[in-house]
């Protein structure tokens, strides 16, 4: 049921909506990069295992902050949200690929 | 004791760098001396500046090692700089002052250390 | 998002410190305050103050090991495991220390300590129940009163926050240095923004270093995918192959009784040379597959590995590989948990890290002040008309009272309930805590009812006076005073008199420079008053005149 008087399509584009999409991508999404970006690496840094597992977790918070910063730099909150899946899904597959 | 005349040396060595680096801008130099820097003035406080604090870095490695050294001096930097703008705040005539105290007293400690 | 990158960081860089700052600001003010972590333990334990404080002395271990063995083996027979503690910088006392055996269903046990007297016969057997510094230590991020993961969830989650707000506020100081020595007092909001930026910017290096790695400590807990993927979510295995001598084994049953510790220090000596001995551990006492382990005193290196030396207690023999040198990996990871916990700080510098945690507070106080102060500006006209403040004004403004004005004075509660607490009553290491949080919940009730500049002054006053009478509170309830405590050279005891009566004369400064604010203002309104009236009455004078 609809609120007859509501306009949906303004209430989307307004401002505090964009700002909490993006904050969501920026957590979610960003989490998402970090984990399967810190995943990856531990698989293809040539050290041993331990090794690179410690490197990768190190490095992880950095791929976090910069998906963030991503989140809040582009055009619109869709494109930020479309960047950081499109992202954690190429490294999930490379993820699955390599192992 | 001798590590802690040589930290203060150094403290006082950041601080004159630190105040110099200040003064290089033209509006602290106009706020301790009461008149606009000559461009040649204000770099040559510019390299002075950085050039004690490049000479602190090298003795506080010297007589610590790296790893500590490099760690004393960033914390001596930090607390240098609150000093100088504290100074700058509240007594920014006598900045000048401190400084030259601060140069003779920094290498009095290192002499004698 | 906005027109320019630029806007866009400095708008997430507001909103993102802001959301988080009361919590981060608990955060950093108990890990600051935690750089003095043995300290406070060791001020809020006066049974210890005389006749106990002593040095290490190489000449003294065997005959330290053999008291202490045969101390354990008196009280502690059936103790899951022994402790042997030196006298280190920070804890210049010989203890021996056991674990009793776990209750069912629990990890671990209790711990017991007793501090050998001076005289090397006594033993102080009855010190209070504190959590001591380690309360500060625990709470900045375990926080309380909930389960600890829960607790390093939320504090990771601020910390990542914090790290955002610290990258974003680089990106968007582009006038970084031409800024970096301006402080304008007394205008107002220019002078918060300009506190918090020479805040910021003076101890960024600080900052950055012990945000990233306070991530880093927990990152098994928030980042553990690269061991999903490389070892199959097997952290075990993971764990061992970090740090292969840290192999536990389980006692096997079989009784052999366990050899006299200091037969063993002359091949520690052989190994280790004239590095101090800070523990020796003694684990599965009195079975076969006991376990005497050394573990040195790091000094200043910069590391926060414990290698021991790891002897079978029942035939003596070295069971610890030979430690290789670690990859570069392990040392940059060591190196930087170790800048975090600072363990290797001496005096000087650790007063330099304290600094630099204090300054990290006031970016974040001033932060929050600066949003109130401004929030409030753009509130002034509709205030004036006679309109509430908004909700959200009001919040910002209690919660600044609440934890900027309040958490020094917890902390004073605190220490104060230490020492006035009856030694003897139930729990009282958590009604010491509890303390700390009433006053918290207290001072929130006052910002409840009033958030007024009168208010700042009645917390920072009190606060002010509690901190200041800490050097009489510990004359009345220690065998030591500050002036004996300073002439005994127990520079740890006298030092924290010292602090806190500066921290005291600090808030007073504070508490005058709020007064002098509100008279300012006050006189201000009280002028533009009166100059309003004049005003009318002239108007009043002269209608009636030309009516």
């Amino acid at each position: 049921m609809v609120l007859p008087n509501l306009n949906w399509r303004a209430f989307i584009r307004s401002q505090p909506i964009n700002i909490m999409s993006r904050s969501f991508a920026a957590i979610f999404a960003g989490y998402l990069v970090a984990a399967t970006g810190s995943g990856l690496l531990a698989l293809i840094i040539p050290l041993p295992a331990s090794q690179s597992v410690l490197i990768a977790m190190m490095l992880s918070f950095s791929f976090y902050v910069a998906a963030a910063i991503w989140a809040f730099s582009v055009g619109t909150s869709r494109q930020a949200w479309r960047d950081l899946l499109l992202i954690s899904a190429i490294l999930y597959i490379f993820i699955l690929w390599v192992s | 004791m001798i590590s802690n005349s040589i930290t203060l040396s150094l403290l006082n060595f950041s601080y004159l760098a630190f105040g110099s680096l200040a003064l290089a801008m033209f509006s602290h130099f106009r706020g301790a001396f009461n008149r606009s820097p000559s461009p040649a003035q204000s770099k040559l406080l510019y390299w002075f500046g950085w050039g004690v604090l490049a000479v602190s870095y090298y003795i506080g490695i010297l007589y610590q090692g790296f790893a500590y050294g490099s760690i004393l001096f960033t914390g001596l930097i930090s607390l240098a700089g609150l000093l100088v703008i504290l100074t700058l705040s509240y007594r920014a005539h006598h900045l000048p002052h401190f400084m030259a105290g601060s140069g003779v007293f920094g290498t009095l400690l290192l002499i004698f250390a | 998002m906005k027109e320019t990158f630029f806007r866009s960081m400095t708008w997430l860089h507001t909103w993102v410190g802001l959301l988080v700052c009361w919590v981060l600001l608990l955060v950093f003010f108990a890990g600051t305050v935690s750089y003095y972590r043995y300290e406070i333990s060791l001020w809020t334990k006066p049974e210890i103050h005389s006749d106990v404080f002593q040095n290490y002395q190489t000449e003294n271990l065997t005959h330290q090991l053999r008291e202490g063995q045969a101390y354990l083996s008196q009280h502690a027979e059936n103790a899951k495991d022994w402790r042997i503690n030196f006298p280190t910088e920070r804890k210049p006392y010989l203890s021996y220390s056991w674990q009793t055996q776990p209750e069912a269903g629990k990890r671990r046990g209790q711990f017991i300590e007793h501090i050998a007297h001076v005289n090397g016969q006594d033993m102080v057997t009855d010190v209070r129940n504190s959590r001591g510094g380690n309360f500060f230590y625990r709470l900045h991020f375990d926080l309380h009163y909930m389960p600890a993961k829960i607790a390093r969830w939320i504090v990771g989650f601020c910390t990542m926050f914090m790290l955002l707000a610290l990258i974003s506020g680089i990106v968007i100081h582009k006038r970084i240095f031409k800024d970096f020595f301006s402080f304008r007092r007394n205008k107002g909001g220019r002078s918060w923004l300009d506190a918090h930026n020479i805040s910021s910017v003076l101890a960024l290096p600080y900052h950055l270093m012990i945000t990233y790695t306070g991530l880093i400590t927990l990152m098994l807990m928030y980042m553990p995918w690269g061991v999903m993927t490389a070892y199959d979510g097997d952290t075990r295995a993971f764990r061992a192959e970090l740090k292969p001598g840290r192999e536990q084994v389980a006692a096997s049953g079989t009784p052999a009784p366990l050899i006299q510790l200091s037969e063993l220090l002359p091949t520690v000596k052989a190994s280790w040379g004239d590095t101090p001995i800070k523990q020796v551990v003694i684990s599965n006492i009195n079975d076969e597959n006991s376990r005497i382990s050394f573990y040195k005193n790091t000094g200043q290196s910069v590391t926060d590995l414990r290698i021991p030396l790891i002897f079978s207690g029942a035939s003596g023999e070295l069971v610890s590989k030979a430690s290789s040198a670690p990859s570069a990996a392990n040392a940059t990871h060591d190196t930087l948990m170790s800048l975090h916990t600072a363990r290797f700080a001496e005096p000087v510098l650790r007063f330099f890290f304290f600094i630099c945690g204090f300054m990290g507070c006031a970016m974040i106080a001033t932060g929050t002040l600066l949003w109130a102060v401004k929030i409030r500006q753009k509130q002034q006209k509709l205030i004036k008309q006679g309109n509430k403040p908004s909700l959200g004004l009001r919040l910002v403004e209690g919660l600044n009272l609440t934890f900027i004005a309040g958490l020094p004075l917890a902390t004073c509660a605190f220490f104060y309930a230490n020492r006035l607490l009856p030694t003897q009553m139930a729990d009282r290491a958590q009604w010491e805590i509890h303390s700390f949080f009433a006053v918290i919940c207290l001072t929130a009730v006052l910002a409840f009812f009033d958030r007024s500049l009168t208010s700042w002054r009645r917390v920072l006053g009190l606060s002010a006076v509690a901190f200041m009478a800490i050097p009489l509170l510990n004359w009345g309830t220690s065998s030591q005073h500050l002036f004996q405590n300073m002439a005994s050279q127990q520079w740890a005891l006298a030092g924290f008199d010292i602090l806190s009566f500066l921290i005291g004369i600090a808030l007073w400064f504070a508490r005058k420079k709020l007064a002098q604010t509100h008279t300012k203002t006050s006189n201000r309104v009280a002028a533009s008053t009166a100059w309003a009236k004049k005003g009318k009455r002239v108007s009043t004078a002269s209608t009636k005149e030309g009516a």
